[in-house]
């Protein structure tokens, strides 16, 4: 797609938007991101699943391996404002939201004028976000949840859309602030981004000690990504899934579970929010996929990141290495989908 | 009609074509299904039929044809009543077909469960059916039965054949367990008729019906038990035998018709009493008593002369009658003795009394006979619950009966030697020796059980199951042709009384065994299966 045809999409509707031109979009997304990004499809697509769901993501992974870049280009390709921030224990929430400075007017009178923060962007990279202080991210969060920033008793909206793609590294814990189950929950996805294969890193050595960088087109804007979040949420959803969704929640808990695992290593399972990270993330899936429906695969494809940073687990579990991940195959395994009860 | 609608009756096609075509083959997996299943508990119960007495292989042949059609019926009604919806029929194609609830999603959407913009509606409509049609569904459902059930039900069937034909080893236990059935059937029949023959029967008083009827209701109650063995069945009839014959012995009255007999002689040769005394010479004592009645109202009528004839004559009677029926003999006396002081008054209540008596005794009389009768009936039916089945000739044990000499101790002690010593054929002599030994002092007994249908109505349990148990012991020939000469074995240290014989008379010892034997079976210490063997066992010994 070529750039020239993004600015027509800033008034797109939904209702204009046709589920063919939302695969379209995407798939030129992922491709303008393939020029850049070696391999980490699933990142990728996982990425733009939560983008497009209107969530905020959490990449983990050690350092070195793209995730700045994977943002960085991702803004490129949507056309969307790019604010990166890199969390240090001694920034302050005011360095993030902005603050009210005085200003002095031509006529000598000082007034005091907002200075928005780099919250006031469609795209925020919050890179290693575990080493901010409890009351920077719960600032931050705040600004997530609510898409708009309180400054001395004055509300300023941050700009649609809004998207915080939070970065944290699993290895260096020392000096860090693990963030809280509460806050954890916000995040639609929490994706892990892992080591390349010995392939992709050759790719990886080729590509960025070159002289050549690839060119990254705008593919989107800011209102072709309003449009097709509205036409992601229209995708129907049987109600035989829906049930499937809401056990698979249920699941989680020890309590209530058919799981093995999830009885023996969770403490406690995932909220509403996990079901509704579900749901619009296989709505998403289905529409990538070329389908108008959403299937129990499209919900199985997207339960992992979705539900992996909801799962609390017990001592017994962290003690033992017990991923979440595990757990979760052990979910799906065991949560009957409906119609698998009679063998056809 | 619109074209959605065009689209989604499409869509009801392809599914009503799709779900017709899997009852079709349903049908092929599930009628063999329902069958083999059939076949399969039939199986089940051939095999146990092998090892307990359950079906003859006709019944079985039956059984496992209806079990098959039950089961075959059983499938096609669960196919024919079960009507998916189309959500369900929709639903099945989504997994079965692998269509992502493509169709499932549509039928929602077409019965309003979903509400979607009309536009990705008619996406998701157009979109569906693509996918439907690119469904192979003879690929996916072939009509053809499965081969594993195919195969498990032939085996199935084999298996079933072979046992109809075969021989089963459980058939003669079969039916000498359903010939036992029947007969005990037949004998609580039997017992009922009884109750209700000593019910009506005229001459029993309400107190001597209820002590008939009790041994007999108490059988018949046992018998309509369950699962009742041959032994037990045996047992309890041989127990009603017992008391019957117990409540005959009780009444006193036995042989008393011919003891009073005896006494008839002196009253019948004058004319008075002449009518009394050939009563009680024909043993109706019950007549006796209405002309002892008759002849105390016509005293009066009688003169000096003839009051004094019949004194002698009630005198000698008395006198006959002192050791046969002493208050029939102290009332007779006392009428004897009235009449000589000419107190004609006393004599008439004498008179009346022995009336009272007579007619007391004759009621006795009928009660023991009619417990004699019972009695007997209960031994047959024992005997024929004994025999039942068996193939033993209804006349077989009244045959070894006739025999006299060989009463029931020699036959059990008989069976006894023959069980504990195996096959060998000096052991059988052995046996036989013993069986003689045992028998000839119960020859006599054996007469007079003949004579009470005793010896015949010992019933030896089968003890089939101890075969084997001790220590067999090998005695060496010259034991056998020289047993005062033997081996260590039998040389044991002679008892102290040397050549002293028993100095108590059998007859004499014999009550405190019986006695603590009776104890025993009262006590309940005696097995039920047993009980009757030790029974009869003391009543074929009594002196």
């Amino acid at each position: 797609m070529a750039a020239s045809e993004v600015a027509d999409t800033s008034t797109e509707t939904a209702a204009a938007l046709s589920p063919e031109a939302f695969r379209e979009t995407a798939a030129a997304i992922e491709a303008e991101v393939g020029k850049v990004i070696v391999g980490q499809k699933e990142v990728v697509r996982h990425v733009l699943i939560a983008i497009l769901a209107g969530g905020h993501a959490l990449l983990e992974g050690v350092p070195g391996l793209g995730k700045t870049m994977l943002i960085r280009t991702l803004s490129g390709a949507l056309n969307l404002d790019f604010s990166r921030i890199q969390v240090t224990p001694d920034l302050m929430p005011a360095d993030i939201t902005g603050t009210n400075i005085m200003e002095e007017t031509a006529d000598g009178q000082r007034l005091f004028r907002f200075q928005p923060g780099p919250l006031f962007a469609n795209l925020i990279l919050a890179d290693e976000i575990n080493r901010a202080t409890p009351k920077t991210q719960s600032a931050l969060l705040e600004a997530m949840q609510e898409q708009t920033v309180t400054i001395a008793n004055e509300t300023y909206p941050l700009p649609a859309p809004f998207f915080v793609l939070a970065t944290q590294n699993p290895l260096e814990m020392e000096g860090t602030y693990p963030l809280p189950e509460a806050q954890l929950d916000r995040f639609l996805f929490k994706i892990f981004v892992r080591f390349p294969s010995a392939a992709e890193l050759t790719e990886i050595v080729g590509r960025t000690t070159g002289g050549y960088l690839p060119d990254v087109e705008a593919v989107a804007d800011a209102g072709r990504m309003v449009a097709m979040q509205d036409l992601a949420r229209q995708v129907p959803l049987p109600s035989h899934v829906a049930e499937y969704v809401s056990r698979l929640v249920v699941g989680t808990h020890p309590e209530s579970s058919p799981a093995p695992l999830v009885r023996q290593y969770v403490r406690y399972g995932a909220s509403p929010r996990g079901a509704q990270a579900l749901v619009l993330g296989a709505k998403i899936t289905a529409l990538l996929g070329g389908r108008y429906n959403v299937s129990f695969e499209d919900v199985e494809a997207v339960a992992p990141p979705a539900l992996r940073h909801r799962l609390i687990l017990n001592f017994e579990g962290q003690a033992e290495g017990i991923t979440a991940d595990a757990i979760i195959t052990d979910l799906l395994q065991h949560v009957p989908r409906e119609g698998k009860e009679r063998k056809v | 009609m619109t074209t959605p609608e065009v689209e989604f009756a499409t869509l009801r096609h392809y599914l009503s074509r799709w779900n017709r075509r899997r009852r079709l083959r349903d049908a092929l997996i599930w009628l063999p299904r329902g069958l083999l299943g059939g076949l399969l508990l039939a199986v089940v119960i051939a095999a146990s039929a092998r090892f307990w007495p359950l079906l003859t292989n006709r019944e079985l042949a039956m059984v496992a044809a209806g079990l098959a059609l039950v089961g075959s019926l059983a499938a096609a009604a669960v196919l024919l009543l079960w009507r998916p919806s189309l959500l369900q029929q929709a639903r099945w194609a989504d997994t079965l077909f692998a269509l992502h609830e493509r169709t499932s999603t549509a039928v929602e959407v077409a019965e309003g469960q979903l509400i979607v913009p009309a536009s990705l509606a008619r996406k998701q409509l157009a979109d569906t059916l693509q996918a439907a049609g690119k469904v192979d569904a003879a690929a996916r459902l072939p009509l053809q039965p499965v081969r594993q059930d195919l195969l498990v039900t032939l085996v199935a069937l084999i298996l079933l054949v072979a046992a109809v034909l075969l021989p089963n080893p459980q058939a003669q236990l079969l039916a000498e367990q359903r010939a036992l059935d029947d007969e005990v059937a037949a004998q609580q029949v039997v017992l009922e008729a009884l109750s209700e023959e000593i019910a009506a029967n005229p001459a029993l008083g309400e107190e001597q019906k209820e002590r008939l009827q009790g041994p007999v209701e108490g059988a018949l109650q046992q018998l309509r038990e369950e699962d009742l063995s041959r032994a037990e069945a045996v047992a309890v009839l041989s127990e009603a035998e017992a008391e019957l014959r117990a409540l005959g012995a009780d009444s006193g009255v036995e042989g008393l018709s011919e003891r009073l007999a005896a006494a008839g002689e002196q009253l019948a040769a004058s004319g008075a009493a002449r009518s009394v005394g050939e009563s009680l010479q024909s043993g109706n004592l019950a007549a006796a008593a209405a002309a002892a009645a008759d002849l105390a109202d016509e005293l009066d009528a009688l003169d000096a002369q003839e009051q004094a004839a019949l004194a002698e004559e009630l005198a000698d009677a008395a006198e006959a009658l002192e050791s046969v029926d002493g208050a029939l003999s102290q009332q007779m006396a006392q009428a004897a003795q009235a009449l000589r002081e000419g107190d004609v008054a006393a004599a008439q209540a004498a008179l009346q009394e022995t009336a009272g008596t007579l007619a007391q005794r004759s009621e006795e009389q009928a009660a023991g006979a009619q417990a004699a009768t019972a009695a007997a009936q209960v031994e047959q039916g024992r005997q024929a619950i004994a025999r039942a089945g068996t193939g033993q000739p209804p006349g077989a044990e009244a045959g070894q009966q006739a025999s006299g000499q060989q009463g029931a101790g020699q036959q059990g002690a008989g069976q006894q030697a023959a069980g504990g010593e195996g096959a060998d054929g000096a052991a059988g002599e052995a046996g036989a020796g013993t069986g003689q030994a045992d028998g000839a002092p119960a020859g006599g007994i054996g007469g007079t059980g003949g004579e009470r249908g005793q010896s015949a109505s010992v019933y030896v349990p089968d003890f089939s199951g101890l075969e084997g148990a001790g220590e067999d012991v090998q005695l060496p020939a010259e034991c056998l042709a020289d047993p005062e000469h033997c081996g260590a074995l039998l040389n044991e240290t002679p008892t102290e009384f040397g050549e002293e014989r028993s100095i108590v008379p059998y007859s004499e010892v014999y009550g405190d065994y019986r006695d603590a034997a009776y104890r025993a079976l009262d006590e309940g210490r005696i097995p039920l299966g047993l009980r009757g063997t030790v029974r009869d066992y003391f009543s074929s010994l009594e002196p």
